[in-house]
């Protein structure tokens, strides 16, 4: 087993693990992490729902904040 | 005014966030939108794209920004994905990071690394990986396997593995 099956075998675990992701093609392409998929659209749609006419920007500099001092903890 | 109303005559933050909590625990048991993940997380459903109905779309959409309130109250969104949210905020490098899943998820994490196994050297001189049943990453494969409709070549794949 090669490094490229490897990964490729890490990449199916860890979306599947993390995600519940069911695969369909060896490029994982799957529902919702295809951002054009009905469901990730209308997600998305909500959360970046604005509540103010700037309000997008800051929700997504939340995030990034978030994500980038590993507080996101549930 | 919303907060206002979901804390009725009540005073302080509790409340509210209680109120706020059933909520979130009522999204998640829609089991036609929602699956849980692992031990504790719950993630929506990966739905065919012929079967999702606008009615689901309304409700996928009032997930998002009900999510997205969460943040600005500064509530938590427990037991929704923090990878799911992550990847709503970021992207999926972002919510499958190894310091990110370590962060929120350390069972997951430590779960994780055990794959890939080591190599081990057969008599014929031929390398295999190191797997055993019952034991990570071994059990890993058998319980996140099931949920992945595999392609031939993952399939392949993994009747190498076993």
């Amino acid at each position: 087993m090669d490094s490229t099956q490897l990964a490729e075998i890490t990449t199916a675990l860890k979306y599947s693990y993390l995600f519940n992701a069911q695969f369909t093609s060896p490029s994982f392409v799957n529902s919702i992490l295809d951002p054009n998929h009905p469901v990730h659209k209308a997600l998305k749609m909500g959360f970046l729902t604005p509540l103010s006419s700037n309000s997008p920007n800051i929700l997504i500099e939340v995030g990034h904040f978030l994500i980038d001092n590993k507080s996101l903890q549930a | 005014m919303l907060k206002d109303f979901l804390s009725g005559p009540a005073v302080g933050e509790g409340p509210p966030q209680s109120v706020w909590a059933k909520i979130i625990e009522k999204i998640v048991s829609k089991e036609s939108h929602w699956a849980r993940i692992g031990e504790e997380f719950f993630s929506p459903l990966n739905l065919a794209t012929q079967f999702v109905t606008p009615s689901d779309i309304r409700e996928f959409k009032t997930y998002g920004l009900i999510l997205r309130q969460s943040f600005f109250w500064g509530f938590h969104a427990y037991p929704i994905s923090p990878f799911f949210i992550a990847l709503m905020l970021q992207d999926i490098d972002a919510a499958v990071s190894e310091d990110f899943i370590e962060c929120v998820a350390p069972a997951a994490a430590a779960r994780l690394r055990t794959w890939p196994p080591p190599e081990i050297i057969n008599n014929n001189g031929t390398r295999t990986l190191q797997l055993a049943y019952g034991v990570d990453p071994m059990a890993l494969l058998n319980s996140t396997l099931s949920n992945i409709q595999v392609s031939s070549r993952l399939m392949q794949l993994s009747l190498r593995l076993f």
